[in-house]
């Protein structure tokens, strides 16, 4: 209620009447003071009555807060106190040309003071205070005295009315900021629909080339039947594509699946030596010479064998493609301090800068053909697997990938 | 009816080469096929061909690059584009070719095309 007063006499150029606080009659007056008398009571009891709601509203509080004055339309001793900013102590009330009805219903006796209530510089509202009662004339320094009370009051005034503005502004705040998440959700799923988007056309791309090729070779079967050799050729060409189909189907779906890894104690050693046996003949088509760089004692550690040996499968075929025309890869295992560490380097082309933050996005490729989804998935299983997976590349000069999970 | 039209087809795809080599070959064609923009080029040097079906998605350089390159050289010849991805129409590079096919099971669209590129030719 007190904090209003400020804005409304900025923003309305309203005087609102806000507080009214006094005995409502003789009777009550006389009730009051013989407590007071009685009772050696302080302000904190008092606040505290007043506060736990033991004190009932004035009746001067229905009134007061009736009443309301502008301060371009009206011109009584409350507006002249705003505007001057001075205090105005009337003694003939009744017949002072200050003194309209409206106000008039405030008064009791003749005399009464008001008090303008300024914070740095700034007139925020004014008190009228009267000795309605006890019609002691107003001395210079009850004046003094309500002036000098006129200063916190004002101050209390102000902090509350800052604290009613800061409270809103940190609603408004809350609200921006939760229309900024939704915006932010927003971005992020047109962000991964258009993602969708271009996957879904490099996947259409890689789907329609073999399908193309079935197709094509399965029509034209019937037209020449007779001719053995093609026939048989073509029949192989069409196995062919729909294996291709069906890896493909499968990467996506491995992509899709959690992967929850099974983890058994096994010998990465050995599963290196596999995987290389397995990629050996691809190896030398290439012209790639492998280099093992592994420990005699056994590497053991809790992993999921197929899931892993997926990665290095993943991880040497991209190396093998980045040497079309030979070179070394070399096969590194051991310990980084309490890890497994596997260390695959080529010395291929090498990865330019500008596609480094995109070889783990799914289905992105350079080579033309493949599905992209590889080191997507491998990093994926990697990471089930509480680990690492790291790669260091230098177009023109090669690439390290380095794999590292922990024991178990 | 005059001497036999020699095609060049382009495509990294073993197999799709073999598709087209097959199906043209048998529609009286003389067809050569290469798996890459460089070979291509090459070829174009070394042989006069009436007409070249090009892919697009290729590794190192792409059809509409080798396109570029070939048009340089002897913008004469027509050229098809025979692609897996349609969305290189908006390519302008692309409208240099005589024709955009989108690769299908279905070959009539593009004997079609190749049809309509040789009589133009004429």
């Amino acid at each position: 209620v007190l904090s209003d007063i400020n804005r409304i006499v900025k923003e309305t150029q309203m005087l609102c009447g806000t507080l009214g606080a006094g005995p409502s009659s003789r009777d009550e007056a006389y009730r009051i003071w013989d407590e007071l008398s009685r009772k050696a009571a302080t302000l904190d009891y008092y606040l505290e009555e007043v506060n736990s709601g033991n004190v009932p509203q004035s009746s001067l509080q229905d009134l007061v807060e009736d009443m309301s004055f502008h301060l371009r339309e009206s011109r009584n001793v409350l507006t002249e106190t705003i505007t001057t900013g001075q205090y105005q102590h009337i003694v003939n009330g009744c017949e002072h040309p200050l003194v309209d009805n409206e106000m008039g219903k405030l008064l009791v006796g003749n005399e009464f003071v008001t008090v303008p209530l300024i914070v740095k510089n700034e007139v925020i509202g004014v008190i009228l205070a009267d000795n309605a009662y006890s019609e002691k004339p107003i001395t210079e320094e009850s004046i003094e005295e309500l002036s000098m009370f006129s200063v916190p009051a004002a101050l209390a005034i102000e902090k509350a009315n800052m604290l009613q503005v800061f409270e809103e502004k940190v609603k408004e705040l809350e609200k921006a900021y939760i229309a900024l998440e939704k915006t932010h959700d927003m971005l992020i799923r047109h962000e991964k629909l258009a993602a969708i988007g271009e996957v879904s056309a490099h996947l259409a791309h890689e789907i329609r080339n073999p399908l193309a090729t079935i197709g094509g070779f399965a029509k034209s079967i019937p037209r020449k039947y007779e001719d053995r050799t093609r026939t048989v050729r073509n029949a192989k060409i069409i196995v062919q594509e729909v294996k291709r189909l069906e890896n493909i189907l499968s990467n996506v779906l491995d992509f899709t699946k959690t992967g929850i890894p099974n983890k058994v104690l096994s010998d990465i050693n050995r599963i290196v030596k596999e995987t290389l046996s397995v990629m050996e003949d691809q190896a030398a088509s290439h012209n790639v010479i492998i280099v093992m760089d592994i420990t005699e004692e056994k590497l053991e550690a809790k992993f999921d064998v197929p899931q892993i040996k997926q990665v290095l499968i993943n991880v040497v075929q991209n190396a093998l493609n980045a040497m079309p025309n030979g070179g070394v890869l070399k096969i590194k295992t051991g310990w980084c301090d309490e890890d497994v560490c596997v260390t695959v380097i080529d010395t291929g082309i090498g990865i330019p800068e500008e596609y480094r933050e995109n070889i783990f996005d799914p289905f992105f490729t350079t080579n033309g053909s493949g599905t992209g989804l590889g080191l997507s998935i491998s990093q994926r299983i990697i990471q089930n697997h509480n680990g690492k997976l790291e790669i260091k590349s230098k177009k023109g000069e090669g690439t390290t990938v380095n794999i590292v999970f922990p024991v178990s | 009816m005059g001497e036999q039209k020699k095609i060049l087809i382009v495509d990294d795809e073993i197999n799709q080469g073999l598709l087209y080599e097959q199906e043209l070959s048998d529609e009286g064609y003389d067809v050569d096929v290469v798996n890459s923009g460089e070979k291509a080029l090459n070829s174009i040097n070394q042989s006069s061909y009436d007409l070249v079906i090009l892919d697009i998605g290729m590794p190192d350089m792409n059809g509409l690059e080798t396109l570029g390159r070939m048009l340089s050289v002897n913008n004469k010849i027509p050229v098809i584009l025979n692609t897996a991805y349609p969305s290189y129409k908006d390519n302008f590079m692309s409208w240099a070719a005589d024709a955009y096919v989108v690769k299908s099971s279905d070959l009539t669209e593009l004997k079609e095309k190749i049809r309509e590129s040789l009589e133009k030719k004429k």
